[in-house]
């Protein structure tokens, strides 16, 4: 808590996605057993800078230090050892649908420990106990709805007992209700582990009630960083248009491919429908097949 | 005109390049990391999960290699037996189905039946926990995607695909076996020993253990490779399916060529 070395530190990283720049200079260090909050309308490029701050992606200039080493130079090997210490909960879970519930989150007890099968079992159900799941184990993910997805999802995340958690878009998609349950679970957590929290989102709700400090992110950069008052009391146009809701100001109504790249999932196509060549300085995403 | 054709074709050309590298490439990952399993992590080979496999690719195609095999028996015999009739080879027909079967057909029909019955389903298994950012999940928490994935997959592939062709073996030559004692009159007996003249044990190791492991390699590493590598979402899923079988199926006629020359040049006709 009291350490130094951040427990993230994202150093000038620029992105480009096949001549279209995502992250144009990102600077953002996160605390240790800080809660981080990372807001951005559609298009600021945060989910990009969560897979960066993964390792999933390498970016094109600057660099990414956990715990003090950078990852973006590190090799693929070195880097899984240090991604045994995080765990990521994914928009829509990312469950495993081929196991089970229990499967799922004993995945990274197996893999990455060795203990015995008697004692998974008891860890899965503390897991699961702790997000507030009881008898789920033999569920499969598609019968789980989606909140409940979401807590099988944190549940898996901290089965190693991880040093930082990461969260994408947590409370998307969920009732209110069920989004202020996820909200509880993550501040209790991040309160009894002391993990360090970083939490991708668009939710104001869920940023000002879990934030510690709240990064918003625009243009590919930085524009503002602060504690939640600060945020909510900021005089900034841009700031107060993103906290407000407010469709008209700084961040434009009408979207182009010049100021929505971040969102576009699958890869661009020019009028002419054909895709353009990719450049040499497209992100890869090493380490699928693990290469 | 001209230009877009050639452009088109390059473009083609250098897909199908990378996807020859890729999969080239994780063949000799799946390699090592089947040999030194604890390389990317402590846990180790997933012979269960191997296991899961094994069942899903071998015992669950027993039926349809038996079926599609028996056919292409029956119309060796069916096309040749007439033929042979007018030439007065008619006892041909046994020694033509056992060289054809054990020789090409079995290993290679079984190989395109597990193409589309094993690629296809891999490729958009895979391809679809890449869209749902299962092999993102994987990645990121440290859990090799290759070793977790693809180590299973390859060793059932390549261990269920001899049996398969073995199977696939007699499967042909009893298609060739009722087409011959029931349609072009031979006796039962003496089919048996004509074909039992022609069939070699080493025509059958060949193609079986040798040609198949191969085939099964090819079939899992584009599969993987493609359904590893999908980009976009369910339209993407869908063209790495279409890619995985057809590249699978040009690579297994180009290996099968390949393979019947060298086992020619070192152990003749």
């Amino acid at each position: 808590m009291t350490s130094a070395i951040p427990a993230i530190e994202v150093r000038g990283v620029h992105m480009t996605f096949e001549d279209r720049r995502i992250l144009a200079g990102v600077d953002l260090v996160v605390r240790p057993g800080e809660r981080m909050v990372i807001l951005g309308s559609s298009g600021g490029g945060k989910s990009t800078l969560l897979r960066v701050m993964l390792g999933a992606y390498r970016p094109n200039a600057g660099e990414v230090l956990v715990f003090g080493r950078n990852i973006t130079t590190m090799e693929e090997e070195k880097l899984n050892e240090l991604r045994r210490r995080w765990g990521v909960v994914f928009q829509g879970g990312a469950l495993y649908n081929s196991m089970t519930v229990g499967e799922n989150v004993a995945l990274p007890l197996r893999e990455n420990t060795m203990l015995d099968d008697s004692i998974i079992d008891i860890m899965v159900r503390m897991k699961l106990d702790l997000v507030g799941l009881n008898d789920v184990e033999d569920l499969k993910p598609a019968q789980l709805s989606g909140g409940m997805a979401k807590r099988v999802s944190l549940a898996r995340a901290i089965a190693l007992d991880p040093e930082i958690l990461f969260f994408d878009e947590p409370t998307t998609g969920l009732d209110p209700v069920t989004g202020g349950a996820i909200m509880r679970l993550m501040n209790d957590l991040a309160s009894k582990t002391g993990a360090t929290s970083v939490i991708v989102t668009q939710d104001m709700r869920c940023a000002f009630d879990c934030a510690d400090r709240i990064a918003l992110l625009h243009g590919g950069r930085v524009h503002a960083v602060g504690r939640p008052e600060e945020i909510r009391a900021s005089t900034d146009p841009l700031v107060r248009q993103f906290i407000n809701g407010e469709p008209d100001g700084p961040i434009p109504f009408r979207l182009s491919l010049d100021n929505c790249a971040g969102e576009l999932r699958a890869p661009l196509r020019t009028k002419s429908g054909r895709r353009p060549r990719p450049t040499a300085s497209a992100p890869q995403a090493p380490g699928r097949d693990g290469n | 005109m001209i230009r877009r054709a050639l452009e088109f074709l390059g473009q083609r050309l250098l897909s199908w390049l990378s996807l020859l590298g890729g999969a080239w490439g994780l063949v000799w990952r799946t390699g090592y990391w089947a040999l030194f399993p604890q390389s990317s992590g402590p846990g180790g080979l997933r012979r269960q999960s191997a296991a899961e496999q094994m069942v899903r690719v071998g015992i669950r195609a027993v039926p349809i290699v038996c079926l599609v095999n028996v056919i292409v028996g029956m119309i060796l015999a069916v096309s040749m037996g007439g033929p042979m009739a007018d030439m007065g080879y008619i006892t041909a027909v046994p020694k033509i189905v056992a060289v054809a079967v054990t020789r090409h057909f079995a290993p290679m029909i079984t190989a395109i039946i597990m193409c589309g019955f094993v690629g296809a389903a891999m490729a958009a298994e895979l391809g679809t926990m890449t869209v749902s950012e299962e092999v993102l999940a994987l990645q990121v928490s440290g859990l090799n995607p290759g070793r977790f994935l693809v180590v299973p997959r390859m060793l059932a592939v390549v261990a269920m695909i001899p049996c398969l062709t073995v199977l696939a073996n007699f499967m042909g030559m009893f298609g060739g076996y009722l087409v011959g004692t029931q349609m072009l009159g031979i006796g039962s007996e003496q089919y048996q020993v004509l074909n039992m003249q022609s069939a070699s044990a080493w025509d059958v190791f060949r193609g079986s253990f040798l040609k198949g492991p191969v085939f099964g390699m090819i079939i899992t590493a584009v599969a993987c490779h493609e359904g590893l590598n999908v980009k976009g979402g369910a339209d993407g899923v869908g063209r790495a399916t279409t890619r995985a079988v057809v590249f699978s199926m040009v690579a297994i006629f180009v290996a099968d060529l390949l393979m019947t020359l060298l086992f020619n040049s070192i152990w003749g006709k």
